[in-house]
């Protein structure tokens, strides 16, 4: 098991590198020369000259590529051209705020998905295996950017239930422990604030968590159909256990393969989505960092940005096979 | 494979059988073969599909409007109907809505279709070459699609055009950069289980070309599951695009895409739904339109993905 984890940790380091040298080409192919946007204009030829060797533009592409990798590797991104504040102090304030709704939305898609998936399989073509199948479409299908105005158009303009846009009314808790607004304020007991985050939270993890429910309910029903198919399936139904023992407990386990799958590929498109999401719902979370960096041609900040996020997906990507290999034997001893 | 879809085979026994009153009510070649797609999914999904094409292809002709004539004059007016001359409504310049709609379904289609096609073409080229050289070539291949897959899918695309600046070209390279790779995942692994077939065995050991067995041999036999993957990548690629020129990423401002509408309408939402929901509308129809067609594709071209029922 051990062996198999060290294995796809040391698998992911040429990715990595691979990921900060097509950052790093992107960032040499963009438009304008880097010095041209942080000088003023009327900058004489020698200081232009002279900031060019302070950051190292003079240098040839590869040394510059080496000081590029050695700085995203100690996690030094520089300074914000926008902010000016270290781009990883940006991050890591924002950072939280966009964990938390990409978590709550996946917690949600699965609480909603795979329950509707197993009802819909043990009935297959019933009036509720049609009706959840034709709602599985509609969410894989939905733009998540659309149904974010619609419920704010709704929900928080027409009935003005929930606010439509932020994080919390009084700002950010006075003394954060984690930055993740339910969980410090369950640590502080102060129920008010945690009401609060949750009314924040509810509209954009609703509309972050659709795409994957939808696809959750989909995959969940297909799959256990193809399990309750199999021959043991029918060895425990003729052993006369109950259906709910053979579904829940002997169908499932096997079709919680395929879920860590789809929650594991999804959590790249939720964390996208999330991008828009926090725009829509001006949730101040790392995407709405980036689209603002994106606006102000903030290189630094967004390289930084692209990294993070690359990162993130790699590390889910990295638990998502360590959870595969502790639901299947077969993967941690044969592969 | 090939004894699932019911056209030549069938349609060779229906026009042999001599004429009797039992082979007279079976139904008609034609139809047999149109059964299986005669479903709820199939039918629903290419109806709204074909409309839409149609749009695309006659907007100068259905458009009531010019899609960019701004009148000030007339602006956010609510939909009509047919009670007035603007059926859906006016944006905040006084655009007419329809009309941009329906040039949006030529701008959307033709981007996703674009990003289908060269990224099926790149995919199935290399998943081919892939699957069926082995080896170095194989192992170079697999690491290019690794890093590639390691990228959030939107954000490379957001990447890019964050760097490179906004276009057509970068946007449709954008959205390309990552959509070839389920074709080649697919297209690899069904090369490597053909390529021991005993017909592509016979076509090397009678002399024939690599290039002529990957051509005549293994590509017509991958051309289904390429299919399928196909029409899924495009409802993504609809989606993609939506979402970047929501974002203000994608094709320059005066082009109307369903995308910037809804852009557009989300800043005036509390006075003028219509401005946001009939983009989003159109966006939700197709891609829902599809994943439906592409889920009766899958149903009926590709045996091993079927769903059992």
């Amino acid at each position: 098991m051990l062996n198999y984890f060290l294995r796809r940790v040391v698998g992911t380091v040429p990715v990595i590198f691979m990921i900060s040298l097509f950052v790093f080409l992107l960032l040499q192919s963009a438009p304008g020369d880097p010095a041209d946007l942080l000088i003023p204009d009327q900058a004489s030829a020698e200081d232009i000259a002279d900031a060019r060797r302070r950051w190292g533009l003079d240098q040839p592409v590869l040394v510059q590529y080496w000081r590029f990798l050695v700085s995203a590797v100690s996690l030094d991104f520089g300074r914000s051209f926008k902010y000016d504040e270290p781009v990883l102090a940006l991050i890591m304030q924002r950072f939280p705020a966009t964990l938390e709704l990409a978590m709550i939305a996946t917690i949600l898609a699965i609480v909603i998905g795979i329950p509707l998936g197993i009802f819909a399989s043990s009935r297959p073509n019933s009036w509720f295996d049609n009706a959840s199948s034709l709602g599985g479409f509609f969410g894989v299908s939905m733009p998540n950017f659309w149904m974010a105005i619609m419920l704010i158009l709704i929900v928080s303009g027409y009935f003005n239930l929930l606010p439509s846009g932020g994080r919390s009314t009084f700002g950010v808790a006075e003394d954060p422990i984690t930055g993740f607004l339910l969980l410090d304020s369950i640590l502080q007991r102060d129920w008010t604030a945690f009401a609060d985050a949750v009314k924040y939270l509810v509209l954009p993890a609703i509309v972050l968590s659709v795409n994957m429910a939808g696809l959750l309910m989909r995959m969940t029903r297909s799959s256990m159909l193809e399990v309750l198919s199999e021959d043991y399936i029918m060895t425990a139904r003729a052993k006369g256990l109950s259906e709910r023992v053979v579904v829940w407990r002997h169908a499932l386990k096997n079709a919680r393969i395929m879920v860590i799958t789809v929650v594991g590929l999804e959590f790249g498109a939720l964390i996208s989505g999330s991008i828009i999401v926090e725009a829509v719902f001006s949730w101040p979370g790392i995407g709405q960092l980036l689209l603002q960096g994106i606006t102000a041609r903030d290189y630094p900040l967004i390289t930084g940005l692209v990294l993070v996020y690359t990162t993130l997906f790699i590390i889910v990507n990295l638990i998502v096979d360590f959870l595969y290999a502790a639901a299947d034997p077969r993967i941690r001893l044969g592969g | 494979m090939q004894q699932l879809i019911p056209e030549s085979g069938s349609a060779a026994d229906a026009a042999v059988a001599p004429v009797s009153p039992a082979a007279a009510r079976r139904p008609s070649p034609f139809m047999r073969a149109l059964r299986p797609w005669l479903t709820f999914k199939a039918v629903l999904g290419g109806s709204i599909l074909f409309a839409l094409l149609v749009c695309a292809i006659l907007a100068p002709w259905l458009a009531p409007y010019d899609p960019n004539k701004q009148n000030l004059m007339a602006a956010m007016i609510p939909p009509q109907y047919f009670s007035g001359p603007h059926f859906l409504g006016t944006d905040h310049v006084g655009r007419d809505l329809l009309a941009r709609l329906i040039y949006g379904a030529r701008i959307s289609l033709s981007i996703a279709g674009a990003v289908v096609v060269i990224s099926g073409a790149v995919g199935i080229a290399l998943g081919v070459i892939s699957g069926y050289f082995g080896g170095r070539v194989d192992f170079l291949i697999q690491k290019v699609v690794e890093m590639v897959w390691a990228f959030p899918p939107l954000l490379i695309a957001i990447a890019i055009l964050a760097f490179l600046g906004q276009g057509l070209g970068n946007l449709i390279l954008a959205l390309t950069l990552q959509r070839w790779i389920p074709y080649c995942r697919v297209v690899r692994a069904e090369a490597m289980t053909l390529k021991e077939r005993e017909f592509v065995v016979a076509a090397r050991s009678i002399g024939a070309s690599h290039l002529r067995i990957l051509l005549r041999h293994l590509l017509p036999n991958l051309i289904q599951s390429a299919l399928v993957i196909g029409t899924f990548a495009m409802a993504a690629a609809i989606i993609a695009e939506a979402a970047l020129s929501f974002l203000g990423l994608g094709v320059p401002p005066q082009i109307p895409t369903w995308g910037s509408m809804l852009a557009d309408g989300r800043a005036y939402v509390s006075t003028s739904w219509w401005m946001s929901l009939f983009p989003g509308l159109a966006i939700f129809a197709t891609v829902l339109a599809i994943n439906m067609l592409g889920d009766a594709l899958r149903d009926n071209l590709d045996p091993k993905m079927k769903r059992r029922r």
